[in-house]
């Protein structure tokens, strides 16, 4: 019943100082490039990161971070267009910084990461001052590698770095309705019924009942979880997995709270008994 | 002061005009001046499910061009005088109206009479906006299908987000024997996903087909359940406290007396 697609190896062959990183925000992303490296090195290296995140992104905004540096023209129009046509990102110029709201250290707390989220700070873009408001954010990551065997199938929730940015909705979302939300983990109050879908850079989880579509990390994080009161999902997905439900489809079950997560490039429904 | 309501469903055939002549109708026998708007253009048909097709002369378009008073182009109904109806342009399109011209025509007609009921088209595109711009409250009418209830939750949230908040619900087409051997919803389900205020629950009824045919909305057949649910809905849309009766599967003892449902 789960299909697994295309595992990705970049995921974990991550190189240790990286020429483009990509980075959530609340309504958007943040390609940050580096552009002292040569534009087939960053072309390279965009496909490389683009790969695999499926169409949660299509229609998302994209800013375009070259740190301050300079590049020159034309490369940047062929980065343009590489992203526009081939991942259907709209590209926006830089309006300083999509920023971070304040508020986003303390929103935190609700429900952490299970990611050991030390991710030595990539460095990448930067330079300037000017993108401190951008340090702020915790990356969503993909640096985790699915290390040790035993550690996949451990609590994941233990070692919490405990601040994330968390976004909080307090309604149900219907059929047609999204939410979207790159820099970290959505809560949501409220049912998301058939038809509607929920995007996240980082977990999800549903108080309530989720019929309809979710997507975690979808940056590319497959050690995010997707949790919800009750999970009978049309589709779930995990960075670059896809699952759905059997199609015999009806449980009967009683409802109970469900955690969805990646194990061995398979994402497995468990009952949820506590981290 | 009246009130505006447009009964939408997102999804087509799932008894939308029906609804709106019967519920129109059993407003008026309960002594209110109703007023009955088809914003199905281009494909107008609340006239002749209410058989008043040979008396339209105007239509909302000519008001709208300013080429006839509203007054005029209300079509008086044939048994209730206290019933008019506001009919579609048959040969104009539903882009050739614009949401504010719409609500003009209604919050117009609102202060002349209680009740504007609306009769949506189908879909999500500009002719349930025409339709829903001068709603204050909204009637989504949906069967018990998977599909109907899925387009029945996205105007739900469409109208919503346009801060219609008055938003309650007719499950039409209810067949109790389907339920009970699985193959329908029951109104819980339907409930469970929508979320919003149940006003009634309108059984299956074969006959609806020829009392839109023949143009005598199915209100008028005192022996229907149908037509009793619409009554029901009627006077709790007034503000009555009507109790929802629940609609009981049938053994093979009461189908030999032809009695379809098994009432409270």
């Amino acid at each position: 019943m789960v299909e697994n697609r295309d595992v990705n190896d970049s995921i974990q062959a991550i190189p240790t100082h990286q020429i483009v990183e990509l980075k959530g925000f609340r309504d958007g992303l943040r390609l940050m490039i580096d552009a002292s490296a040569s534009i087939e090195e960053i072309r390279v290296s965009v496909k490389e990161r683009m790969a695999n995140l499926g169409d949660s992104l299509a229609g998302t905004s994209i800013v375009i971070d070259t740190g301050g540096q300079e590049l020159a023209t034309p490369d940047l129009e062929h980065l343009k267009s590489l992203i526009f046509e081939t991942y259907g990102l709209e590209i926006v110029t830089d309006p300083e910084s999509p920023a971070p709201t304040p508020d986003t250290q303390e929103d935190k707390q609700q429900e952490a990461k299970k990611e050991d989220l030390k991710s030595t700070k990539p460095n990448v873009a930067a330079p300037a001052d000017s993108q401190s408001d951008v340090d702020r954010i915790i990356p969503t990551k993909r640096e985790t590698k699915p290390t040790a065997k035993a550690e996949a199938t451990t609590p994941l929730l233990t070692d919490l770095p405990n601040r994330e940015a968390t976004h909080v909705i307090r309604y149900s979302l219907r059929s047609g309705q999204v939410e979207r939300f790159f820099e970290g983990t959505l809560i949501l109050f409220g049912d998301v019924n058939p038809g509607a879908e929920v995007i996240a850079g980082g977990d999800i989880v549903v108080l309530g009942r989720l019929r309809g579509l979710a997507h975690a990390g979808a940056l590319g994080n497959t050690s995010a979880i997707i949790m919800a009161m009750n999970l009978t999902p049309t589709q779930l997905r995990i960075g670059h997995l896809i699952t759905r439900p059997p199609s015999t489809g009806i449980r009967w079950s009683k409802p109970q709270p469900e955690i969805a997560r990646v194990e061995n490039d398979n994402i497995v429904v468990e009952p949820f008994n506590g981290f | 002061m009246g009130k505006v309501i447009v009964i939408t469903s997102g999804k087509g055939g799932v008894g939308k005009s029906t609804s709106v002549a019967n519920i129109g109708t059993a407003l008026a026998m309960l002594g209110k001046s109703v007023v009955v708007v088809d914003a199905d253009i281009g494909l107008r048909n609340l006239d002749i499910i209410m058989g008043l097709e040979s008396r339209v002369v105007y239509n909302s378009m000519d008001v709208i061009d300013g080429s006839c008073e509203l007054e005029k182009a209300l079509v008086t109904d044939r048994r209730v005088e206290n019933l008019k109806l506001l009919a579609a342009s048959q040969r104009n399109n539903k882009t050739d109206v614009q949401p504010e011209q719409m609500k003009d025509v209604c919050l117009k007609l609102r202060e002349t009479h209680d009740y504007v009921l609306i009769d949506s088209p189908a879909g999500i595109e500009q002719g349930f906006e025409n339709a829903s711009s001068a709603a204050e409250a909204a009637l989504i009418v949906t069967t018990p299908d998977v599909s109907a209830v899925r387009d029945a939750d996205r105007i739900i949230g469409l109208l919503q987000a346009k801060e219609v908040s008055d938003l309650q619900l007719i499950i039409n087409r209810f067949a109790p024997n389907m339920v009970k051997k699985g193959d329908m919803l029951n109104q819980y389900d339907v409930l469970d996903v929508l979320s919003i205020k149940l006003i009634g629950i309108v059984p299956e009824d074969p006959s609806i087909v020829g009392s839109s045919n023949r143009g005598l909305p199915l209100i008028y057949d005192a022996t229907s359940e149908a037509a009793a649910a619409y009554k029901r809905i009627a006077r709790r849309l007034d503000g009555q406290d009507v109790p929802v009766p629940e609609f009981k599967a049938t053994g093979w003892f009461s189908n030999m007396f032809g009695k379809l449902f098994g009432l409270d």
